[in-house]
This record gives C-alpha cells, structure tokens and sequence, in this order.
C-alpha cells in the first residue's frame, strides 16, 4: 500500500504541469461554490438580521409581510396610518421597554426619509446586536437636521452641512418639494448593509411641521396628517417595540391586533422576515445550482485528464503487472491518484475561499451591503467539501475501471 | 535433479477453439537456462502467459516450483509470479518517474517474498540494488533519472529489476533485439554472469539464433508447438 501510495504521488509529480492545472481548475470551481455560499449566507443573515431585538412592529391595519415591507425595506407605501395618540398608548404600556415610531412618505432624490425619534438611534438594532454608528456629525438636534445613511452619502457626495431639500412623495422628480424648508447634514452613518443605509432621518416633528404647512397643497395621503389634532407629531407609518419580556411578545401582539381605538397590525420581525426569505429563496438555490454545475464540470476535468493518462500509461501497468500487481492493485493505485488530486483541491478551495473573503469582505459589505466574515468553515461546508471529495472519487473510479480492463487484456503486452 | 518449470499437455486457445499452443512436454531443471526461439506467431508470447500466470492455463498443467498455476486463483497467481519471477521485456521496462534505484528496487514494494528476501529493509535494498547494479555494469547511473539513461543502459537496469531478491526463474522477452551486437553482446555477458551466480532458471526468448549457443539448452518452439506445425501443415 505504501508503495502504491507512494507510485501515485511520484506519478503525479511526474506529471506535474496537467496535475497542477486540474488541481486548480477543480479548486476553483469548488471554491466557487464555497463562496456562492458564504454569499448566500450572508445575505441571508444580512436579510434576516435587518432587524433584531425588535419584538414587534405594529402599524396600521395590512398584513405582516407588507407592513415588513414598507416600514422596514421602505417598498412600497402604507395605505394608512397609525396616531400618534395610538403609539403613545403603547408606549406606556407595561409589557413594552421601548419604542421606536417611524413616519414615511416623503424622500429625497429617490432615497425615502425616516422620520423618527432619537430612540431609532438608541435602541435600532440589526445583524444581533449592531447600533448606527456615526462616521461624522450625530443624532438630528434641531427640525432642520438631517442624518443620512451611507449609500446616500456616497452617491449624491453630502457631508456634514450640505443643504438638502425633501420633496413630497417617492418619485424622483417630485414637482411637489418642500423647498421652503431646506435640511442641513447633521451626521452621516457608517454602512450598516440594512436598507437605511439608503434613508436620510429627520426628527418627527420636522415632518409635522413640514406637512402641517403645506398640508392643504396636496391632499393625496401617502402619510395621513394628524397636524391639525396634534400639532407636534405626524401619522406614523408604524412603530417598533422592544419589550421587557420576549415572552410578552405573544400577548402583546393579540393585545394589538384587537386594539379598538383603531385597526392595527403587529408583526413578528424574525418570523415574517423568515417568511419573506423563504419566498425569495428560490434565487439562490438557482445560485447554488450553477455553482454545482461548475464542479461537475472541474471534476470532469479531472476524470478527463485521467483518462489521457491512461493510454500513456498503459507500459507501466504492464511493468507493475509483471512485478506481480494484480488488476485491482492498479485501480487502488489510480484512486489513490485521484484522491490526492481531489485533496489537494480542496485544500486550495479553501485557501481560494478564505483569500476572497478576506479580500473582497470590504468591498462587499459597501457595496451589496453582504456581511461576509472571516469565519472557520462552518458544518455545512465540511459536509459539501466532504460531498465534493468523495464526487471526486466516484467519478475516478470510471477510468481506473477502464485502467482494470486495460491491465487484464494487455497482460505483460507493453503497448504505447 | 530438481525440476523448476513443469509443462504437461498444455493447450491453450483465446477462445476461438483454434489453438494457439498445444505442447506435450517441457521441463526445465533448477538453474537451467533456456533458449526459446521461433518464428512470429509460433505461441511464444502465448507460452510466456502461460508461464507467468497472466494467461489462465487450461487445459494442461503448467506447474512452476512444484506449484500447479491452474491451482491458484488469479490474484494468486499474480502473487506468485511477483514473488518467483523477475520478467525483462524487449523495451520500455521502466518506470520513468522513479530513479535508477528505485526502479531496481521495485519489486520490493510489490511482492512481501521479493522485500524480505532483499534483505527486509530500506537501508538492505539500497546495498543490495546498487551491489546488482555494480555487476551489472551500471554502478555509477544509480540515482540518475531514467530518462536520461541510453537503450543498453535501460536494458541492464531491467535486468537488475528482474534480478532484485533473488527470483527463482528470470524471463527475457526479447531484450536484445533493439541492441546492437556490441552491446547485445555486453548485456548477454553481465546477464550470464549473474545468473550463474545466482543460480537463477533462465526463460530467453528471442529470434536472434546467433546467440543461442551462450545457453544451456535451445527450444525450438516451433518444433514442440504442435498447434503450430498443424496451422502450418508442417508435419
């Protein structure tokens, strides 16, 4: 055995040029995989993890998953609003810790505008345990303030100062603008790979004041105006609650859903976000599916250059023959090959793998908002390196067959 | 005297029902060697088949050491040949990946008979392939890649290769006739010389007549091969 092992090894060095390409082009093409997945991980956790320690989110009556949407992913508008005297209630609530109200309609330049407290800043929080960070300026102070996330930072280039003019609605070129009233920079947030970092946060009374001037200009209601009830605070798209207890969670939200002073819905982040992701999972078994695709076709590589080598190699099956191996002594021998092969492409898959991480981690989480750590490989991934190996094997085992019926009909006939 | 390779009406076809071999007697003595010589086609590939165990001897005996090869299933008779042969072809005996030693020592790996009779260790193998290698007259190429080696050269490491741990019976499939006479000569010489000493049955099989008398006793396969004179009608 030791010979063979040793026959293999001093046979591939031999060879070293093509078993050098195969061990690549099989790396890469598992390293690939290894990657789609770490990606696919991280906007999964990315995703999931927009929002955490949020108990419940509660907003005017829809269901779950859009109520998620709108006032988490900002897509799409809410049909209604929730009164501030609504919010206020709850937040006095016993079971509840905190509260964060969130107001939604107006935008700028096609990014929306969160109008908020500065609870959104204390207690926000996404991936666990992550806060808003600050790269300069702070929380808004006065009305006229404006924070604004990264990716709004980066692409319209403001920075503390710069003068900003909300505009009435979501479209790009809104003819309605609050030009009247312009915002100034009061603090830009580090990337947080969430969707605010597209969003610009005033406080809430900027937006009251705001609407409460110009409310009689326009009068379709994408944030209905209690102004003239409550002249300090608008309609809230939604509020997020953070509660003393998980466990109030459950009861809180019945608790909310059959609140009579108005319709309203409340919905579990973790299980509605579960949800969503589930429907859009179909994209990356679709990633998943071409990453597998591109293994076959490295460890095809593999079995191709084997079966080359065969023909060449068939004198020396006939020398081993006469040393007295047996058949099956020679595919041990070619397995043991293409087990080295298949190793040593694993291990520059992961090298691969965790040179892109490293590497690309950076630029990723700007860019796509993915948070791709530097981890150890996970269970998961054992288990697809393990899977790969052993594909790897199986599919050597179709020419070191070929190799069997080779050594048994040549014999000690040197063919070349 | 004692009797190394035994063969009792040994037929052989690939199946066709044609035979290819059909001999009634051949024995040769411990430490006899043979020179087999014949035309193309006169079985003499089939008889080395049949002798090493790779073909499946039937029906007949053919009976190496006292063993009968038919007795044996085929990884055993792979086993056997590994153990009590050391086989020696026209060209191409070399494994190109190892050293001049490493291809002498071989056999080593393959058969356990071959490792322990070498001396049943590393450091024995070395002493023992470069003492053949020294009466071989290729002393110096030891740790030189075989691909670097000349044809003659090749040859002699082959032979030492056939040699390591004292086989009982080496066999020579023509490894002379891509040599010139010189040479040929100079490899008959050594491969004489070390057999002797060895004590080693000899299998020479090749159509170059004019070397024959260097051994003990010429088989003329044609003329035992009865299949062959009846294909032939040379009765």
């Amino acid at each position: 055995m030791k010979t063979l092992i040793s026959l293999a090894w001093k046979s591939l060095l031999n060879r070293r040029t093509t078993t050098i390409l195969t061990i690549f082009a099989i790396g890469l093409s598992m390293s690939l995989l290894l990657v789609v997945e770490r990606l696919r991980r991280g906007a999964e956790e990315g995703f999931t993890g927009v929002i955490s320690q949020t108990d419940l989110i509660a907003g005017a009556r829809s269901g779950p998953v859009q109520l998620m949407l709108y006032s988490v992913f900002q897509i799409g508008t809410a049909a209604n609003s929730v009164s501030p005297a609504t919010w206020e209630h709850f937040k006095k609530h016993p079971a509840v810790s905190w509260t964060i109200p969130v107001a939604l309609g107006d935008s700028h330049r096609g990014f929306p505008v969160v109008a908020t407290n500065d609870d959104m800043f204390l207690h926000y929080r996404y991936r666990k345990d992550r806060g808003f960070e600050f790269v300069s300026g702070g929380k808004p102070a006065s009305p006229q303030d404006v924070v604004i996330g990264a990716t709004v930072a980066r692409e319209l280039g403001y920075r503390i100062g710069s003068e900003v003019i909300l505009a009435h609605g979501m479209a790009r070129e809104s003819f309605v603008t609050h030009s009247d009233k312009p915002f100034r920079v009061s603090g830009v947030l580090s990337p947080s790979g969430t969707p605010y970092d597209r969003s610009l946060f005033i406080k809430l009374e900027a937006m009251a004041s705001l609407h409460h001037q110009d409310d009689h200009g326009h009068d379709d209601h994408e944030h209905a105006d209690h102004g003239s009830e409550e002249s300090t605070l608008p309609g809230l798209t939604a509020f997020f609650i953070g509660t003393k207890a998980r466990t109030d969670a459950l009861g809180l939200q019945r608790e909310i859903q059959t609140w009579t002073g108005e319709p309203l819905t409340a919905a579990l982040p973790g299980l509605t976000l579960a949800q969503l992701w589930a429907g859009l999972s179909y994209a990356d078994g679709v990633l998943r599916l071409v990453a597998v695709l591109v293994i076959i076709v490295g460890l095809l590589s593999m079995v191709v250059a084997l079966y080359n080598s065969l023909n060449e190699r068939r004198r020396e099956m006939a020398i081993l023959r006469a040393l007295g191996a047996h058949p099956s002594t020679i595919i041990t021998m070619l397995l043991a090959e293409s087990a080295m092969v298949t190793g040593a492409a694993v291990l520059v898959s992961l090298a691969l793998t965790y040179a892109t991480v490293l590497t690309a981690s950076g630029v990723i989480g700007d860019r796509f908002g993915i948070h791709l750590p530097v981890t150890a490989p996970s269970l998961a991934e054992s288990l697809m390196v393990g899977i790969m190996f052993l594909t790897g094997l199986l599919m050597a085992a179709v020419p070191a067959r070929r190799a069997y019926r080779n050594a048994l009909v040549d014999g000690l006939t040197i063919r070349i | 005297m004692k009797h190394m390779i035994e063969i009792e009406n040994l037929r052989f076809d690939y199946g066709d029902g044609t035979p290819v071999l059909d001999v009634g007697s051949l024995d040769v003595a411990a430490g006899e060697r043979i020179f087999v010589c014949g035309p193309s086609g006169c079985g003499k590939s089939t008889l080395l088949g049949l002798l090493t165990g790779i073909l499946p001897s039937s029906p007949g005996t053919v009976r190496i050491l006292g063993q009968d090869l038919a007795l044996l299933r085929p990884h055993q008779r792979d086993a056997f040949r590994g153990a009590h042969m050391g086989y020696v072809f026209q060209s191409f005996n070399l494994l190109p990946y190892l050293s001049v030693a490493e291809n002498i020592a071989l056999p080593a790996g393959l058969s356990p008979e071959r490792y322990e009779r070498a001396g049943g260790s590393t450091q024995a193998h070395r002493e023992k392939a470069a003492q053949l290698a020294g009466k071989l007259g290729i002393g110096p190429l030891l740790e030189r890649p075989v691909t670097s080696l000349s044809f003659g050269q090749q040859q002699r490491v082959a032979a030492a290769r056939a040699l390591f741990g004292n086989p009982e019976i080496l066999v020579c499939d023509e490894p002379t006739s891509a040599l010139d006479h010189l040479h040929r000569d100079r490899f008959l010489d050594v491969l004489m010389e070390v057999t002797r000493e060895c004590g080693t049955t000899v299998i020479f099989v090749s159509h170059d007549v004019g070397i024959a008398r260097r051994f003990d006793r010429t088989i003329e396969l044609a003329g035992i091969n009865r299949a062959f004179r009846a294909s032939t009608g040379d009765d």
